[in-house]
């Protein structure tokens, strides 16, 4: 008997939510079904809050960037949302940017990527520089 | 994206074939026909062995990928396969199957949510913060340079970097089997573990416990909310429970049977879980405490084996952070000795356990998993397992406690930290508590038909 009543129950717990966890599967399937190929690997960015075109600038700035690259973020910190801009830009930097891995000082970096900011105020002789809507890479040295 | 989850699919059978490999090596297969029997148990067996292996191999540079793991597989295969028993003297008696349809039917529901979750989880992009800054970070990392390189798992403007590898070590191998990075394909092997607990969990412990029991409480857990919520989101909390929670079913009929290849089998899962998330390595003590304070005399000394091989399993990511001085921790454990720190702080373990049972009661998350647990739990009392009931009781109280201290210990503001996580860390006490129940009352109506 007690062996049916804890069945009962955990069937209950079934019963309780059962409809409700099937219908939020089907309906994360309707939305992220529509997704193009596109919209699904920009999908951290345009989560965060950037329009679609800000992931069409990271994947520019990713095809620019080399393997063994120390990536430096110029962001200003402003607010964004309750984040901060540059926290979130380079977050989602150092998942993009991968095999380039960021570096905290300027010194170190083979790479600027300037976002709402002006590279030429970082007073660095550049060897390349490109630029994409708000942002710029500029590449002090190959690595 | 089809190539992709084909190639997951063959990542996933070697797995399978690592685990089918070990299954007679950890002594859960000792004949051909077992092996047939409780292959769905080599699926997480194989996972859980894998995850293990490649997390602990990135530490020397050696990475798991298209090469490496069919060599695991063939290796595990040679290795276990002549230990099988090929002419067994005795026969096991089944139960006639008419007997198991209810069961049956239960585990069939359970099987149509995997299904539709899979329909979802292959389009499903990485999107929450976590699963791209965190854990895809940590993957991808890994996948590109094979071991944890500098800075990624060294320096502070890096998440998480305590956080051990097994889950982006397993996703690490799919990245390299698909050669890239797919973060919406990568979703499946989340989903491929969920369906390797079912199965292990069903094979497992089903000659413990009531099988119809067994079928509802994993449809309780497959079908709350939190689950496939949780599951999709690509984070570690769903991964830690669902190991864990193995490992502490297995570790309970152990205590009670001492059946062969139940202690090798918790202990693989239970270091799989500790090398998951660090939250998995205090469940893992606290179970490891609970055990040994309601094991019999002839029972420690093997229990102690078990713990050295965790610890062993373990080790070398804590050796690898000390070499490596990454001290950028979100909690601090020695502020736990600090009598003036805990004075201060202790408004932080107040709130957090107010936030933690809101969580565990919460409906709309979790279900009533809370009171299947504790119906669960009352009923084996009833029914006179007592000795089992207190390690369920002790380990999900002292994982509980556990889970204070690190709250108690950590150097985040409270507020934030709870609203953002204290809904994920009880997963592993309910889905591990639910998981205890059917083995609790199963072995307490054993003993009592004995």
């Amino acid at each position: 008997v007690l062996a049916g009543v804890v069945t009962g129950v955990a069937l209950l717990s079934v019963w309780h939510q059962a409809r409700p966890t099937w219908r939020q599967l089907d309906q994360g399937y309707d939305t992220y079904s529509a997704y193009s190929p596109s919209a699904r690997r920009s999908a951290p960015i345009t989560g965060a809050g950037f329009p679609a075109v800000v992931g069409d600038l990271f994947r520019f700035a990713s095809s620019n960037l080399q393997r063994g690259d120390r990536i430096y973020f110029q962001v200003p910190r402003t607010k964004y949302g309750t984040l901060d801009l540059h926290d979130t830009i380079g977050e989602l930097g150092r998942y993009y940017f991968l095999p380039a891995v960021e570096v905290d000082s300027l010194d170190d970096a083979t790479v600027v990527f300037s976002y709402n900011a002006d590279p030429a105020k970082l007073r660095r002789r550049f060897v390349g520089q490109l630029r994409f809507g708000p942002s710029t890479l500029s590449r002090i040295a190959f690595p | 994206m089809t190539g992709h989850i084909l190639l997951l699919c063959v990542s996933n059978v070697l797995m399978l074939a690592v685990g089918a490999g070990l299954l007679p090596v950890l002594q859960l297969a000792e004949t051909p026909h077992e092996l047939l029997v409780r292959l769905p148990l080599a699926y997480a067996v194989g996972i859980a062995a894998t995850g293990v292996l490649a997390a602990n191999l990135a530490l020397v540079d050696v990475s798991v990928g298209r090469v490496g793991l069919p060599l695991l597989a063939a290796g595990s295969l040679a290795f276990g396969l002549p230990r099988l028993d090929r002419h067994p003297r005795t026969t096991t008696r089944t139960r006639p199957p008419w007997q198991l349809a209810p069961a049956l039917a239960l585990l069939l529901v359970t099987a149509a949510y995997l299904v539709n979750a899979a329909r979802l989880f292959a389009v499903k992009p990485l999107i929450e913060n976590d699963s791209w800054a965190l854990w895809g970070t940590r993957a991808r990392a890994l996948y590109e340079f094979g071991h944890p390189v500098a800075p990624v798992f060294t320096e502070g403007w890096y998440p998480a970097l305590q956080y051990p590898l097994f889950l982006p070590a397993l996703e690490a191998i799919d990245f390299r089997f698909f050669g890239a990075v797919d973060g919406t394909t990568i979703h499946l092997q989340e989903l491929g573990l969920a369906a390797a607990f079912v199965a292990a969990a069903w094979t497992l412990l089903r000659g413990h416990a009531e099988s119809v029991l067994l079928a509802a409480a994993l449809l309780a857990i497959v079908a709350a909310p939190m689950f496939f919520r949780q599951l999709q989101a690509n984070h570690a909390d769903i991964p830690v429970a669902l190991l864990l929670a193995l490992g502490v079913a297995a570790l309970a009929a152990w205590l009670r049977s001492g059946e062969r290849g139940l202690l090798p089998a918790a202990t693989l899962f239970l270091a799989a879980g500790a090398l998951t998330k660090n939250e998995g390595e205090v469940f893992v003590s606290a179970a490891f405490v609970a055990a040994f304070a309601v094991a019999q005399r002839t029972q420690r000394r093997p229990l102690a084996r078990a713990l050295l091989a965790t610890v062993a399993c373990v080790a070398p990511w804590h050796i690898w952070l000390i070499a490596h001085d990454v001290t950028a921790t979100t909690f601090s454990l020695s502020h736990l000795l600090h009598p003036h720190y805990l004075t201060s702080h202790w408004f932080r373990v107040v709130s957090a356990q107010h936030q933690l049972f809101a969580h565990i009661q919460l409906a709309s998350n979790t279900s009533r998993l809370s009171l299947v647990a504790a119906v669960g739990f009352g009923c084996a009392l009833a029914l006179g397992s007592f000795r089992l009931t207190a390690f369920g009781a002790a380990w999900l109280v002292l994982s509980f406690g556990g889970l204070l201290c690190v709250y108690w210990a950590s150097s985040q503001p409270l507020h934030p930290d709870l609203n953002y996580s204290a809904d994920r860390t009880i997963d592993t006490l309910l889905v591990g508590g639910v998981l205890l129940v059917p083995v609790l009352i199963g072995t307490a109506r054993r003993a009592r038909d004995a």
